[in-house]
């Protein structure tokens, strides 16, 4: 096997491994975001598992990216103009979706039991955070498969 | 734990204003700065993706450290915005991922 052809095939395992870890990440951010309706319920573990997959995904996305960027990129976008838009959705929706889980574990890993209304605000806002985060993964790792179905590398 | 939650506080809005600096900065990019078509592009020389993730966390870190000093101020009415805040920071991301990638 020729040195490209090897790299090629490197950068198509880490492709699927990414894929993998967003779908995981997806299942793992649902989680937090139903068992913490419940303001007085912990899931701390589950919160960082969560929010520490979302992460690994997505730094292994950005990892990939550059190559991406040099020959798949184009590609895309001359065999279908809505798949090259849908990455960029993908991406785009991506950032937000990592931002958000590190907010709600920010939050809730500094949880207390108190009923005050301050506690009670932190521990909506985690719970918000989770919702929208894991809603936000679901959308991208669909996408991701969409795209990755379409062309890959 | 004072302190700490106060950090969690700013670590969040943090995390928000980076999510809502990145959404922003690629809205003003697709309205007042057109990319080239990508199908006559050989290679980009620069990637935005890494440029406009950077920019975000250099403003994420920044609203950590005005949070941090604004909830010791005043920590109830500081907590008992997250949640807009949360929301507000989903919806404009979502509204700009899927309407102006």
């Amino acid at each position: 096997m020729s040195a490209s052809a090897s790299a090629v095939e490197t950068l198509r395992l880490l492709e699927r491994v990414h894929g993998h870890l967003g779908w995981l990440a997806a299942a793992a951010l649902l989680h937090p975001a139903i068992v913490l309706r419940n303001p007085r319920r912990r899931a701390r573990l589950s919160a960082s598992l969560a929010t520490v997959t979302a992460t690994l995904s997505g730094g292994l996305g950005a990892f990939i990216y550059p190559d991406y960027s040099r020959t798949l990129r184009r590609a895309i976008y001359v065999a279908s103009t809505r798949h090259g838009l849908l990455f960029e959705r993908k991406e785009h929706l991506a950032f937000a979706a990592i931002a958000l889980a590190w907010a709600g574990c920010a939050l809730h890993l500094t949880a207390t039991r108190e009923q005050d209304p301050s506690a009670l605000a932190r521990a909506r806002a985690a719970h918000l955070a989770f919702v929208a985060s894991a809603a936000l993964t679901t959308l991208v790792a669909a996408f991701g498969t969409v795209i990755a179905s379409f062309r890959s590398f | 734990m004072s302190r700490l939650r106060t950090f969690a506080a700013a670590l969040a809005v943090g995390a928000c204003t980076a999510a809502v600096v990145y959404a922003t900065s690629r809205a003003i990019q697709v309205w007042l700065f057109t990319d080239p078509d990508p199908r006559t592009m050989a290679a980009p020389t620069r990637i935005a993706f890494f440029w406009r993730a950077w920019v975000a966390f250099y403003a994420g870190t920044l609203a950590t450290l005005g949070a941090y000093a604004l909830r010791s101020r005043s920590p109830e009415a500081f907590d008992r915005w997250l949640p807009t805040l949360i929301v507000l920071t989903a919806a404009w991301t979502t509204l700009q991922g899927l309407v102006l990638p």
